[in-house]
């Protein structure tokens, strides 16, 4: 893949612009100079965060806090794959110069002129008052929502309501010494409510949890109050009322959106390209094989707009594109950033992601689900004479060299002759990557993201993330009570 | 001491602040990481990364007893002061309560500068040349490599961070010390059926303190082949000999328990579990907590009852960085040990069940499952006893600590725990781990 021109970034309006503060000239002769040898790759990742989070508990808020960061990394890649890499605090000329020198483990030197702006952490005091504002009206939504439609008052029982709520906004920077200068605004905020109520002395406990809006205002509409209350006090009258769970191996149905955690966790990872290059995972092994149904095609899409893990390129500057993992049930493609890519002699994917300046790049997913297929989902169910439908999963384990993984279901309901007839307690999940592709029997016509709260942890880095995926019918899984 | 902390507290009390607290951190860090080349004989990829970071919090109450929280991760705070001030003042404002519930300010009128002997500082952090730590990672990595071919080396990282810490409140307290840390992390992927995918941890303050043949050691132990293990008689009872590795997974498990205060009373328990934010160079330790408490033992479980808690004045209050508010958080977990050796937790020529890796797995029943043990008689090797697995209520796990240990082994296990050997006694029955689930269709 040739390199593309990117040498005309999008220009940000000056407050939410880093080039407006930086000279795109030094920028870029810096890139340049991280790598002075054939063969050598160098980028510059410049970014400021702004943070803000409110917290409550019933009645109560709790603490709000408010902080940013700013920071700069410079990273060499070496033609046989060796990788130097240095960071500091801080985002003004002075401390970039310095970044070449830095990598050479010559120290920082002399600090240099002072920043050229005020180093501040502009504060919206209206960031924090939507926040607080949001989450006091969902759980005055709840409240009323439990105590309505119920023969004994929930509000009597000991309820306890605690959520929390975080906006940041992001400013990345990205020079590289191949003369490439991209920069990008990214905004996120999510939210996360618990709801417990003790009711005859058996205590029940639900979570919502949702985000990747792009600001207060966004989450709001995507997530209105009186739909969270709606979703929590359903939850847990499901919850109160649910059956134990059966034992054993089982047909599976994942609801749309509810199941996509697991081909992140069981196929995503197994696909990214640190992982997979080194051999610690099974999929990678069958690169171009037939893996499941002729209907599965597994995709990871940055640019889809909105949603944790979009954004124009990735944090070596690349641009982001819809990559295909697993193509008509056949393992078609990784998940590669520069140091992978070159170990592979392939192109990156736009697939590196850091924490924050401090961290590494590593391949990672950003938007990643089953695209949908055909099928009806109310054919899918009909077609289940035993099995369980799975509504919201929860943690899991994957091994990605092995494939074989564990999941919490936190909802369910028992299938039998083709319908749903009732809520089942949590329960868990098990089985094998790899086995279950092989076991997928229908997919539905009705793909759903989920929530958008989703973080994936990877390397002690964590990155916003969301998956999808339409109705899927599998066969052979095992669940056993939790 | 920091300037940026004088100058900020000086600049919240004028503003109007009613109490006020500025927590100052400086670091500078370095990992070095190898990775075996992806063919056999090529070179080792290796990965050097240098960071420094610097970053001020403030803590603010009102006149209305409202707490604001605020920091920024930029050097120079001080340049920094009014936007932070600020950002403090937006927090209080959402603070109706009065701040019941926040973490307190901390002590009065107090200096503490480094003084004790703790050894958290290393002057030679950071000192090796990178090319110096990558031959011992190397060299490591080669004596991992020689385990029976049963497991290969994933990757293998040195990390070195040097801290120096900085507080002051309005109540007079101030204080600082520079801290360094070591942390090498070992991981393994099976080479053939039946290994396991491992990683082994160890963290000091000083690199001299790391025991990087321990850690290879019992990464290996952890990583190679099953060899199953007859169960033995269930009317036998057979006491366990945990080693301290697998006595530190099983206190690793067992710690919210410990910290929850809500221990019940089990006779014949020898176990003394504390939090030790004092011990000489192990990576929890600071002479003052996260608000200004000087730091201490605090007793959390003795003879199976619960006698102490973490406290917000006891020294407990932990600030992982200057983003977060203080929380309570162990320092440093440890069994303290008896005057037993490990050879002495055998008392006798009955069969016993040396435990070397063990995961003990919380819930409504507890269990115990022994990845890697020898059956001994009178000290003697009879056979391997993995796989095998005890199931019962955590009070019996407890009760049946009999002995303990007299050399306390160090180990990171997700957080820094410290345990002796243990003998367990009463388990049973032991039983073979079943291979495969429930054959039971829905």
């Amino acid at each position: 893949m040739p390199i593309q021109d990117r040498s005309d970034p999008v220009r940000l309006p000056p407050g939410h612009s880093l080039l407006a503060r930086l000279d795109p000239v030094l920028m870029r002769q810096t890139a340049a100079a991280l790598a002075s040898r054939p063969g050598e790759y160098g980028d510059l990742f410049v970014e400021e965060v702004r943070h803000g989070e409110v917290s409550r508990r019933r009645g109560r808020s709790g603490p709000a806090v408010v902080g940013g960061w700013a920071g700069v990394a410079a990273r060499r890649i070496e033609p046989r794959g060796g990788v130097r890499h240095s960071s500091a605090a801080g985002v003004d000329e002075a401390t970039i110069g310095a970044l070449p020198r830095r990598l050479r483990g010559e120290g920082a030197g002399r600090r240099g002129a002072p920043a050229p702006e005020p180093r501040s952490i502009p504060c919206d005091p209206h960031l924090l008052d939507s926040l607080a504002g949001y989450l006091e009206e969902v759980e005055a939504e709840t409240l009323r929502a439990l105590g309505e439609g119920s023969a004994s008052s929930h509000l009597d029982a000991g309820v306890f309501f605690s959520a929390r709520a975080q906006a940041r906004s992001q400013m990345v920077a990205v020079a590289t010494s191949e003369g490439d200068l991209a920069e990008e605004m990214r905004d996120w905020s999510a939210f996360s409510v618990t709801l417990a109520v003790e009711h005859r002395g058996d205590p029940a406990l639900e979570v919502a949890q949702a985000g990747g809006a792009r600001g207060p205002d966004r989450l709001r509409a995507l997530h209105a109050p009186s739909d969270i209350a709606r979703r929590l006090v359903e939850a847990w009258r499901e919850t109160s009322s649910a059956a134990s769970p059966p034992s054993g191996e089982t047909a599976v149905i994942l609801a749309p959106g509810a199941g996509g955690i697991l081909f992140h966790e069981a196929c995503g990872h197994a696909l990214e390209g640190d992982r997979a290059l080194r051999d610690r995972s099974a999929l990678a092994s069958l690169v171009g094989e037939v893996v499941g149904p002729r209907d599965l095609t597994l995709v990871d899409d940055p640019t889809l707009d909105g949603l944790p893990g979009s954004r124009r390129f990735d944090d070596e500057g690349w641009p982001t594109a819809r990559i295909v993992l697993i193509e008509a049930g056949r393992v078609a493609g990784l998940l590669l950033d520069r140091a992978t890519a070159l170990r592979a002699g392939t192109a990156p994917t736009g697939s590196a992601r850091r924490e924050s300046y401090r961290d590494l790049p590593l391949p990672r997913m950003t938007n990643t689900f089953v695209t949908e297929a055909t099928r009806d989902p109310a054919e899918i169910v009909a077609s289940v004479a035993k099995g369980i439908y799975v509504e919201e999963l929860g943690a899991g384990r994957v091994d990605t060299a092995t494939a074989d993984f564990t999941f919490r279901v936190r909802r369910a309901s028992l299938v039998a002759g083709g319908r749903r007839v009732a809520p089942l307690r949590p329960c868990i999940v098990s089985g094998n990557g790899l086995r279950a592709l092989a076991g997928i029997r229908m997919i539905g016509a009705d793909l759903r993201f989920d929530a958008g709260a989703g973080e994936c942890g990877k390397e002690g880095q964590r990155a916003r993330t969301s998956v999808g995926q339409p109705t899927i019918l599998i066969d052979g899984l095992w669940v056993r009570p939790a | 001491m920091s300037g940026v902390t004088e100058d900020l507290l000086q600049a919240a009390l004028a503003a109007g602040a009613l109490e006020a607290e500025v927590f100052w951190k400086r670091g500078r860090g370095r990992r070095v990481a190898l990775e075996p080349g992806l063919q056999p004989g090529s070179a080792p990829v290796l990965t050097v990364s240098t960071t420094e970071e610097e970053g001020t919090a403030i803590r603010v109450v009102d006149r209305q007893g409202r707490h604001g929280f605020a920091w920024i991760g930029l050097p120079g705070g001080e340049s920094a002061g009014a936007s932070l001030l600020e950002a403090a003042w937006a927090s209080a404002r959402h603070d109706p309560e009065g701040g019941a519930a926040r973490p307190p300010l901390g002590p009065g009128p107090r200096t503490i500068v480094e003084g004790k002997d703790l050894r958290i500082d290393d002057p030679e952090c950071m000192a090796l040349p990178p090319e110096r730590i990558a031959a011992l990672l190397l060299e490591a990595a080669a004596e991992a490599g020689e385990g029976g071919g049963a497991v290969a080396v994933d990757h293998l990282a040195l990390s070195e961070v040097e801290t120096t810490i900085s507080l002051a409140n309005s109540r007079g307290f101030r204080g600082s010390y520079t801290k360094s840390l070591v942390f090498l992390s070992l991981a393994l992927v099976p080479a053939e059926p039946g290994a396991a995918a491992v990683v082994e941890e160890r963290s000091a303050c000083r690199l001299a303190d790391l025991d990087l043949r321990g850690c290879i050691r019992d990464a290996l132990l952890r990583a190679g082949p099953s060899r199953p293990g007859q169960a033995p008689d269930a009317s036998e009872a057979v006491p366990l000999l945990l080693t301290p590795r697998a006595a530190a997974s099983f206190l690793a498990a067992i710690a919210p328990w410990a910290l929850s205060g809500e221990a019940g009373i089990w006779k014949g328990s020898s176990l003394l579990i504390v939090d030790d934010a004092t011990l000489a160079g192990r990576p929890g330790t600071t002479p003052f907590d996260g608000v200004g408490y000087e730091t201490r033992r605090t007793i959390l479980v003795q003879d199976g009852a619960s006698v102490g808690r973490l406290s917000a004045e006891g020294g407990n209050l932990v600030r992982p960085s200057y983003r977060d508010l203080p929380r309570l958080e162990p320092a440093g977990l440890l069994i303290l040990p008896a005057g037993g050796l490990h050879g002495g937790l055998i008392s006798d020529e009955s069969l016993a069940l040396s435990v070397h890796v063990v995961e003990v797995v919380p819930g409504p029943t507890w269990s115990l499952r022994i990845r890697r043990g020898e059956f001994l008689r009178g000290g003697v090797a009879m056979g391997p006893a993995d796989g095998l697995l005890w199931e019962g209520p955590l009070a019996s796990l407890l009760r049946g600590v009999s002995v303990v240990g007299g050399e306390v082994g160090f180990y990171h296990c997700g957080v820094p725990v410290g345990a002796p050997g243990l003998r367990i006694d009463g388990l049973r029955p032991l039983r073979a781990e079943s291979p495969g689930r429930s054959a039971q269709r829905v």
